[in-house]
């Protein structure tokens, strides 16, 4: 599901992640590219925010990212990402990547100069 | 954007989220996507947690590492019917969509057995703020899609007889 132009068109998708952050399985429809790279983001949850006292990880919580540098196609692309809980501990993820509401041009979030509807 | 949380207890954050929203050209839509986002998320949980209800964490868990352990086999399987050999290209980009910039991206691709070798050295270094910044990543999901995208499930693991070096 999308509300972005892009998100209609088909420019979506979603996938299970295994607690350690890769890809089980991905939704059949929708751009691969983007479930095949959010392990990415997800490893770098659990190695830097898990543990981390200001941060941590819990029941209820949710991630966004879109830095192509932390794993994604391009920044205007956003994922958002969900740990999933078992009785106490971590068993799944559940990103849902998809394309993004377009950034500001001078915005630390924007795609340079052309950020594209896909 | 670096992954940083943006959701607790399953509700957005107001604060987070009107940065995010200042940061935008369309800030309705971008909390209408973080919406529709969240609660997808959500749904897939409920599935997961209906699955764990009915069968169990150990039957969830196994399913997914099958999954995972016969697209692997099936990869390598697919990987080693070819005959061994060396494949040499390059490709030469003439933009960084902000600036005109000769870009080299070298590949030497040397298939062994049932691994495959992706060898970048020779390429332009990586670009740290532009758009076109995802090579290496772009092409794991790439090769999947050329691949396998029509006949196998989509799992990480399809891209364990690759290796790279640059």
């Amino acid at each position: 599901m999308g509300a972005a132009p892009g998100a209609k068109w088909g420019d979506v998708i979603t996938g299970v992640y295994s607690a350690s952050g890769d890809l089980a399985i991905a939704s059949a429809g929708g751009v691969l590219i983007f479930s095949a790279l959010v392990h990415h983001p997800i490893k770098f949850i659990i190695k830097n925010w898990m543990n981390e006292p200001t941060v941590g990880v819990k029941e209820g919580d949710g991630f966004i990212h879109n830095d192509s540098r932390y794993g994604n196609v391009h920044n205007t692309d956003q994922s958002m990402i969900l740990p999933i809980f078992h009785d106490g501990s971590c068993c799944a993820g559940s990103p849902r990547p998809c394309t993004r509401a377009r950034t500001a041009r001078s915005s630390p979030a924007a795609c340079p100069r052309w950020p594209k509807a896909q | 954007m670096s992954p940083f949380k943006v959701v607790e207890n399953y509700q957005i954050k107001r604060d987070i989220l009107t940065f995010l929203q200042n940061s935008v050209r369309e800030p309705k839509l971008q909390y209408e996507d973080m919406k529709v986002k969240l609660f997808a998320c959500l749904r897939i949980k409920q599935r997961i947690e209906e699955t764990l209800n009915s069968d169990g964490p150990e039957a969830l868990v196994s399913t997914l590492r099958l999954t995972m352990e016969d697209v692997r086999a099936e990869v390598k399987r697919r990987i080693s019917e070819w005959p061994d050999m060396t494949v040499r290209s390059y490709i030469i980009q003439d933009s960084t969509l902000r600036e005109n910039c000769v870009v080299k991206i070298n590949c030497k691709l040397t298939k062994t057995g049932d691994r495959l070798i992706f060898d970048f050295r020779g390429s332009s270094p990586e670009f740290t703020n532009r758009a076109t910044n995802t090579i290496v990543a772009g092409l794991k999901a790439c090769w999947r899609r050329c691949s396998f995208a029509t006949s196998g499930p989509t799992c990480r693991v399809d891209k364990r007889p690759l290796r790279r070096s640059r």
